[in-house]
């Protein structure tokens, strides 16, 4: 009802209260299966990035989170509180739907003042001075904006509602640079002043590298991994050696094996050095490298249940699975590609 | 919240405004209203909005209180909202429901006085009644809910106006002839002779006729002593002049003939027994009127408050 009630400051310790938890997660559609039993939390403070190709169930996820969708089993929570589609009112939650449904013959000032009635929470002069921040005329009607202009009233909507967590569905999507800067910045200003729990789903990982400190990645409706960026990055090693070279310990997410090199993604908290038999920089054909975050989504992404993996040709990240017996690493390319071109 | 109403529904509200504008304006500029819809034009176009518009201006708004919002996903902003679904839905249907109830009744306090300016005064008979009275204001908010919840079932709003549209209609014309009848206990005229003079019946030749002449009379016509309607499986005789070998409203008679100049029937001497049949005619009275009214609009008012809690209910077990 009144800002006391918000937390006022950024980054609770990861102890703390996780501000979505869900639990076995299942949602089961006629045409297949959004998630499968899916399980990982977020904890509060975060600005949690949800990566993961088409029909992964990143979109189902969010909008179980935000109420709208009801799951077919499992159980999750949302700020502490249990979430039941259809009853559960939406307090403290801001949720920004994929396709950006706004009234396209209202003007934006009048968005601001139905968002106004509908909420407890209400912060007339954030939106007003985001949105003229981000270059929206007030009085235009929404269907005369351009996509972009349409995100970025969409989420001022979200922001001014000044919400605890907000959960954007593709915020970003078929926005140009410019406006995807603008608004990203916009929105990292708003959410680490009101301590605000984001979690984001994107494509376009590039996007989400400078930004977020939490990662998870949903692969066929699972989470395959969910933990801090910091230990995201630190945990994941790049080994390159020579073909004949033994496997690196640690976890083996994928082995990409050219004519004459190898290469393994490696998890762990070490760096896999020590079992290739020497330090780093021992011998001339291992090297150790710190791999982006598009390649460690994307080995995760391509990696097969099995630990076994088929030669590939050199380069050609994902290559492996692009024959796919599961046709996974066919979307996981076209992630790569937006990335790269973002 | 109110405010919220108007602005999305402000177009429909406006252009039932203009309909109905004109239904009274045709309406005050020709004065009596016609037998039939086909007389004058103007009057056509006033009766035929009378009769349209309550449901076409119910099943237009409700749908775009339910399936617009579904079909342009304009649900997901305002279902995450800090209201609930249900509390949405009665945000944005209770001030447009209110709004075109008072557009409808004084449409309708119009039609009442257009009927009776035919200087009879006012009419129970089904048409002028569909028009008249508090029932217009029935039909809109019945089809105001059947629109609102085909609108929780079919995303489309298109298909779902189509089919409240027929429900409404289906759901209008089997009330006015099954159920409106019988909504008031029915009275009989009994006679020994076929009040006929030339083309019809001239009620008022028979004791207590003269309130057939300003009642709804429901069917009339020769039938065994002792009853008041047709032996089961015969109907009632659907013209004032029997053919030969015709099948006179439930007793087998072979051959009618008038006798003298049509001023009058008799059943011919080869029926069995003509003193088993008598003359019935079966009407309500104009006294009636608010009866039916009363009951008419009952159940079209509980239809209405059935359907959107019904709507509400889907609403809320829905998934997007």
């Amino acid at each position: 009802m009144t800002d006391g009630q918000l937390p006022g400051t950024r980054g609770a310790p990861d102890g703390g209260a996780p501000a979505v938890e869900c639990r076995g997660l299942t949602k089961h559609y006629w045409r297949g299966d959004a998630l499968v039993d899916c399980s990982f939390s977020v904890p509060e403070g975060r600005l949690a990035a949800l990566v993961g190709p088409n029909g992964a169930g990143k979109s189902t996820f969010l909008r179980i989170a935000a109420g709208l969708t009801r799951p077919t089993s499992g159980d999750i929570d949302v700020l502490g509180e249990p979430i039941v589609s259809g009853r559960t009112v939406a307090t403290h939650v801001g949720y920004v739907d994929q396709v950006r449904p706004l009234y396209r013959r209202l003007r934006v000032d009048e968005h601001l003042r139905m968002a106004a009635a509908m909420n407890d929470v209400w912060d007339q002069a954030m939106a007003v001075r985001l949105l003229s921040q981000l270059e929206v005329p007030l009085r235009a009607r929404v269907g005369r904006l351009s996509v972009g202009q349409q995100a970025k009233v969409a989420v001022t909507l979200c922001l001014a509602t000044r919400p605890r967590l907000m959960l954007l569905d593709e915020p970003l999507a078929s926005l140009d640079p410019v406006a995807r800067t603008m608004l990203m910045r916009a929105l990292l200003a708003e959410v680490s002043e009101m301590g605000t729990t984001v979690v984001l789903s994107s494509h376009v990982i590039s996007d989400l590298d400078p930004v977020c400190d939490y990662l998870i990645i949903l692969r066929d409706g699972q989470a395959v991994l969910s933990e801090p960026m910091d230990d995201v990055r630190a945990g994941h090693h790049l080994v390159v050696a020579g073909r004949d070279a033994p496997s690196p310990p640690g976890d083996v997410v994928t082995e990409e094996r050219g004519a004459r090199q190898v290469r393994w993604m490696v998890r762990s908290h070490e760096p896999p050095i020590g079992g290739l038999g020497g330090g780093s920089g021992e011998g001339p054909d291992v090297e150790v490298l710190r791999p982006s975050l598009d390649e460690i989504v994307v080995a995760h992404l391509t990696r097969r249940h099995a630990s076994a993996t088929t030669p590939a040709d050199d380069g050609g990240v994902g290559a492996g699975g692009a024959d796919g017996v599961d046709g996974a690493g066919q979307r996981d390319l076209v992630i790569a590609d937006e990335g790269e071109r973002a | 919240m109110t405010w919220v109403s108007w602005r999305l529904h402000r177009t429909q509200l406006l252009i039932i405004g203009t309909l109905a504008v004109l239904a009274a304006v045709a309406m005050t500029t020709t004065g009596r209203p016609p037998m039939s819809l086909a007389v004058h034009d103007v009057q056509a176009l006033a009766w035929g909005l009378l009769f349209a518009l309550p449901v076409a201006a119910g099943v237009v708004v409700g749908v775009t209180v339910t399936a617009r919002e579904r079909e342009r996903f304009t649900n997901r902003l305002a279902w995450t909202q800090g209201i609930s679904r249900t509390r949405w839905l009665l945000a944005t249907l209770v001030p447009v429901a209110v709004v075109g109830s008072v557009a409808v009744a004084l449409i309708s306090s119009i039609a009442t006085w257009w009927v009776a300016a035919a200087g009879n005064g006012p009419r129970i008979d089904p048409n002028p009644f569909d028009v008249s009275g508090v029932v217009p204001v029935a039909y809109f908010l019945a089809s105001l809910g059947l629109g609102v919840l085909a609108g929780s079932v079919i995303r489309n709003e298109g298909l779902a106006g189509a089919s409240a549209a027929i429900a409404a209609i289906a759901a209008r014309i089997v009330v006015r002839n099954v159920v409106r009848p019988h909504l008031a206990p029915v009275v009989h005229l009994t006679s020994a002779h076929f009040p006929l003079r030339d083309l019809g019946p001239i009620w008022s030749s028979i004791p207590g006729g003269s309130a057939v002449e300003h009642g709804w009379i429901l069917g009339y016509g020769w039938v065994p002593a002792g009853r008041t309607t047709p032996l089961p499986g015969h109907s009632w005789y659907s013209s004032f002049r029997p053919a030969t070998g015709s099948d006179i409203v439930g007793v087998r008679c072979p051959v009618v003939t008038p006798s003298g100049s049509r001023s009058s029937f008799s059943v011919h001497s080869d029926c069995s027994n003509p003193a088993h049949l008598h003359f019935v005619v079966n009407f309500q009275p104009l006294s009636h009127y608010w009866l039916l009214q009363a009951g008419e609009a009952g159940i079209f008012l509980a239809g209405a408050i059935a359907f959107v809690a019904l709507a509400a209910f889907l609403l809320r077990r829905s998934s997007e």
